[in-house]
C-alpha cells in the first residue's frame, strides 16, 4: 500500500530525515513512535504529498507522490497534528465541504455523512459551529474529516493529543475497528498507545529509523530482562549482597530513595525468592514492585544499541 | 470546475458569516454615498445657476463616482483578500486542502471568485444611485454601462492583486499591507506618468500605458476600448497565475 524508499528531507541545510525506508501492507496498522521533533510529522506530511521529499520516493497504492499527487490524494485521509477546522462553519457544512474537495461521488455523500457522524459520535453537535466545540469534539470532527472519503490509507498524526482519558479510549477503539478495512499509519509519542492499537511499530529518533518490528518482537528485544524495585527497612547492604547470590539474578543496584533495583531474565519470576531472602534476614520488606520501562529508556536503549553496533 | 465552485461556496459562506465583510463594505458604501450626495448637491447648484442645457448629467455625476469607487478599492481590497490564504494557514486547513485532490489553481480561483463576488454585491447595491436618478430624469444608459464595465474589469485586476499579496505571506496583517502597497503602486504609476511625462517622454509613455486610472477614465467617459479590456483581463490573469505559482512554491521552501 505504501512504499517509502530512502526518503530524506532537508530544511535550511539541516537534514531532519535521513534515509527513511519502510513499507506498509494493505490493512495494516503501523505505529510511528518517537519523541517530539523526531521527524514523525515530516514523514507523514511527505507521504500525504503536503511536503515534497528532498531525496527518495514515496509510492501510495502504486502511485508516486511527486509525479502523481492527485491520484495519491484521492486515496488518503489525513488527520494533521492540529485539527484543520473552519470555525465559522457548522459540523455538517464542514464535512460537506470536505466531501466535495475529496471528490466523494455525489450519490454516496449522504450515506458517508451519516455513517461518519455515527462512527465519530458527532450526532449531538451536528448543527453546531465547529468553533464553539470543545477540544475533544474538534478532534473528533477532524477524525471524521479524515474518514469521510472512505480512504484506502489513513494517516493520523497524534490522533489522541489533547483528549481526556475517556476520549482517548474511544479514539483508540475506533482506530482498532478500522483494522482490515483501511491501512493506517499513526504517530504518537506515547508508548501504550502503540501497544493498544498497532500491529507493527517503527521507532524514529533524530530523523532516522532506529527500530522496526512487530509489537512482540520489539518487546522481546527491548526487555530481555525484568526489573523489580525493593524497599527494606534495615540492612540494605546485607540485602543486596544476599540477593546477588541468588541464581540467575543479573544485577543488583542500590538506587535512589534507598531502594534496590534487581534485574533478572524475562522468562523467570524471582519475586518469591527475593522476598524470602529479605524475610529470612529480618530486613523488614516494605515494598516490592515491578518496574516497567519508560519511553525514554526504550529510546535510550535503542539509540545506544545502534551506536554500539556502529562502533 | 466543481472544485472551484466548492471552494467558492465555502469562502463566500465564511465571508457572509463574518462581521469583517459587512463592516468594510458598509463603510465603503457610506463613503461612496456621501461623496455622491456631495456631487449631486454641486450638480443641482450648477443647474440652478447656469441651466441644464447641453450638460451630460450622467457624466457629471458618475464620472467622479466611478473614480471614487476605484480609489476606495485601495482600502476595500486588502481587507477583503487578506484572510484568503493566511486564514487557512492559521486554522490548519491548508494541510487539509493540500492533501485533498484539489489543485492550487482551483483553490486560487475559488478564493478569487468569492472575494470578487462580494465586490459584485457591493456594485449591485450601488445601482440604487442610477435607479433613483432614473426617477428624476433621463440617464445616458450607454455611459453608465461602459462605466460599470470599467469598474468590473478594474475590480477584477485589483482583487487578483490582493489575492496574490495574500498568497505571499502567512499573516493577515502582512497580507493586507502588501496588497495595500501593491495597489498604491498602481495609483502611483498614474501620478508618475503625468509628472515624469513632460521631462522624459519615453518613460512617461510607458508609464502612461501601464497606468490603471487612465484606462478606467476611458470607461467612465463611455469608451469601451478593446485594448483597455485586454489590459485588465491580462492583469487579472497575471496576478492569479502568480498566486498559483506562489502557492506551489510555498511547499518547496
Amino acid at each position: 500500500m505504501v512504499e517509502v524508499q530512502e526518503v530524506g528531507k532537508e530544511f535550511h541545510g539541516r537534514w531532519v530525515l535521513r534515509d527513511v525506508s519502510f513499507t506498509v501492507k494493505e490493512g495494516e496498522i503501523l505505529g510511528f513512535l518517537g519523541p517530539n521533533g523526531a521527524g514523525k510529522t515530516t514523514t507523514m506530511r511527505i507521504i500525504t504529498g503536503y511536503l515534497p521529499p528532498s531525496v527518495g520516493r514515496v509510492k501510495v497504492a502504486g502511485y508516486d507522490v511527486t509525479e502523481n499527487p492527485l491520484e495519491v490524494k484521492k486515496r488518503i485521509g489525513y488527520l494533521p497534528e492540529s485539527p484543520p477546522i473552519y470555525r465559522e462553519l457548522t459540523v455538517k457544512e464542514y464535512l460537506k465541504f470536505v466531501m466535495e474537495i475529496k471528490d466523494v461521488p455525489r450519490r454516496e455523500r449522504k450515506e458517508r455523512l451519516s455513517e461518519v457522524i455515527e462512527y465519530c459520535g458527532l450526532k449531538d453537535v451536528y448543527g453546531r459551529l465547529v468553533g464553539n466545540l470543545s477540544r475533544g469534539y474538534r478532534q473528533r470532527v477532524a477524525l471524521a474529516q479524515a474518514l469521510i472519503s472512505n480512504p484506502d490509507l489513513l494517516i493520523l498524526d497524534e490522533p489522541t493529543s489533547g483528549l481526556d482519558a475517556v476520549q482517548i479510549a474511544e479514539v483508540r477503539s475506533l482506530i482498532r475497528s478500522l483494522k482490515g478495512k483501511h491501512t493506517v499509519i499513526l504517530s504518537t509519542h506515547i508508548l501504550p498507545e502503540v501497544t493498544a492499537t498497532c500491529d507493527r511499530v517503527i521507532i524514529i529518533s533524530n530523523g532516522k529509523i532506529v527500530a522496526e518490528d512487530t509489537l512482540e518482537g520489539l518487546e522481546a528485544r527491548l526487555r530481555p530482562s525484568k526489573k523489580v524495585e525493593i524497599k527494606v527497612a534495615r540492612y540494605r547492604d546485607k540485602v543486596c549482597e544476599e540477593i546477588s547470590k541468588l541464581p540467575s539474578v543479573i544485577s543488583v543496584v542500590p538506587s535512589r530513595n534507598d531502594a534496590i533495583l534487581v534485574e533478572y531474565p524475562q522468562s523467570l519470576d524471582l519475586r518469591e525468592d527475593i522476598a524470602r531472602v529479605i524475610v529470612n534476614l529480618g530486613a523488614g520488606l516494605l515494598e516490592l514492585k515491578p518496574v516497567s520501562m519508560t519511553l525514554e529508556e526504550v529510546f535510550l536503549q535503542l539509540v545506544t544499541e545502534e551506536e554500539a553496533g556502529k562502533a | 470546475m466543481r472544485m472551484i465552485l466548492s471552494m467558492f461556496r465555502k469562502d463566500l459562506k465564511i465571508y457572509l458569516l463574518s462581521p469583517l465583510a459587512y463592516t468594510i463594505v458598509g463603510a465603503f458604501l457610506l463613503i461612496v454615498g456621501y461623496l455622491y450626495i456631495n456631487s449631486l448637491a454641486y450638480y443641482i447648484l450648477q443647474v440652478s445657476r447656469w441651466g441644464g442645457y447641453g450638460f451630460n448629467a450622467t457624466k457629471f455625476l458618475f464620472y467622479p463616482l466611478f473614480q471614487n469607487v476605484l480609489f476606495l478599492l485601495i482600502f476595500l481590497v486588502p481587507v477583503l483578500t487578506m484572510r484568503t490564504f493566511p486564514e487557512e494557514e492559521a486554522s490548519g486547513t491548508f494541510e487539509l486542502l493540500l492533501t485533498s485532490p484539489i489543485t492550487e489553481f482551483q483553490i486560487v480561483m475559488g478564493k478569487f471568485l468569492a472575494s470578487y463576488f462580494i465586490y459584485l454585491i457591493t456594485l449591485a447595491i450601488l445601482l440604487y444611485i442610477p435607479i433613483t436618478l432614473r426617477k428624476a430624469g433621463e440617464l445616458d444608459i450607454g455611459l453608465l454601462i461602459s462605466g460599470y464595465v470599467g469598474m468590473l474589469l478594474a475590480g477584477a485586476a485589483f482583487f487578483a492583486a490582493g489575492v496574490f499579496a495574500a498568497s505571499l505571506t502567512r499573516r493577515q496583517a502582512t497580507a493586507s499591507m502588501v496588497s495595500f502597497a501593491l495597489l498604491l503602486l498602481l495609483w502611483f504609476i498614474n501620478w508618475a506618468a503625468s509628472n515624469l511625462g513632460t521631462d522624459y517622454p519615453v518613460l512617461g509613455g510607458i508609464l502612461w500605458r501601464l497606468a490603471i486610472f487612465n484606462r478606467v477614465r476611458a470607461f467612465s467617459e463611455g469608451v469601451i476600448d478593446l485594448r483597455n479590456v485586454i489590459f485588465f483581463v491580462s492583469l487579472t490573469v497575471i496576478f492569479l497565475y502568480l498566486s498559483v505559482m506562489s502557492l506551489a512554491s510555498r511547499r518547496w521552501k
